[in-house]
């Protein structure tokens, strides 16, 4: 389900995201948040890992990286750049230590071999389309919103808040991000999923 | 997926109209009165979030009114 490649990517940003929130105050406080964010990760995982099943494809997390910095052809780096792993401290600086930047995992979605030979629609596509890597992304998201509630009500708030923060950064429509691939899938869906998720992030802000 | 009940009008209007309701209570929460004597940056979080919701409310609505 797993390969050993996504399972450092996914350990890895668990640690930075820990110890970015936590900022190390206790180890206590460090461990439980380690806890909290990994399973907001796994949840949101998970979600994608069974919809690209039910939609013949196969799902690999990575860490987000950047590759072009500008429109023109010769403004990239030399290497992918792993921003993912460097954004959450960077937007920690920068913003004074108010802002955690939870959006550090993308994934890259390949069609299984016997796609081509089923039917998704009118017409049989051996490719991925826009609207099913969008179905996939908009999966994930609505796991963490679930899990957000469910977290709430049953007195995790901590849980609730981070499930909510990660849903809310992911939701930006920006490079590889899943808010990305849910606006260019269908924008409705953007904006239904985006409009849930800034309602969680007002009552989250103010009374959470 | 035009079957998906995300993306029937009647479900898009409800969200619509609930994204706007938030929007503006958003607003609201960021509407003190005692502005006089406030001469602090007035950012706040909360009223990006609100013109968000707005925002949403505006491509739902449009969605929800547009004939097929």
């Amino acid at each position: 389900m797993l390969d050993s490649k996504e399972v450092t990517s996914i350990l890895l940003i668990s640690i930075i995201l820990a110890f970015i929130i936590s900022l190390m105050k206790t180890t206590q406080l460090f461990f439980q948040i380690l806890l909290f964010v990994f399973l907001v990760i796994i949840v949101n995982i998970i979600a994608k890992k069974i919809t690209s099943y039910y939609l013949d494809s196969e799902v690999k997390i990575k860490i987000w990286e950047v590759y072009h910095i500008g429109f023109r052809p010769w403004m990239h780096f030399k290497k992918p750049f792993a921003i993912g792993a460097f954004l959450p401290v960077i937007f920690k600086f920068l913003s004074v230590g108010y802002l955690n930047w939870m959006a550090c995992l993308v994934f890259d979605v390949k069609p299984k071999i016997y796609r081509a030979a089923k039917r998704h629609g009118l017409y049989a596509f051996s490719e991925m389309t826009e609207a099913h890597i969008g179905k996939i992304a908009a999966a994930g998201i609505f796991a963490n919103l679930i899990f957000a509630l469910v977290g709430y009500l049953t007195g995790f708030s901590e849980f609730a808040k981070l499930s909510i923060f990660y849903v809310a950064f992911n939701m930006i429509p920006l490079s590889d991000l899943d808010g990305n691939k849910i606006f260019f899938g269908n924008i409705i869906q953007w904006s239904l999923l985006a409009a849930i998720t800034f309602v969680a992030l007002g009552y989250a802000l103010l009374l959470i | 997926m035009k079957n998906n009940f995300l993306n029937k009008k009647k479900t898009t209007a409800i969200f619509a109209v609930l994204a706007l309701i938030a929007g503006f209570v958003f607003f609201g929460k960021n509407l003190t009165g005692n502005l006089i004597l406030n001469n602090q940056y007035s950012f706040n979080w909360i009223s990006l979030i609100a013109l968000s919701l707005i925002g949403c409310a505006i491509i739902l609505g449009a969605y929800s009114i547009k004939k097929e």
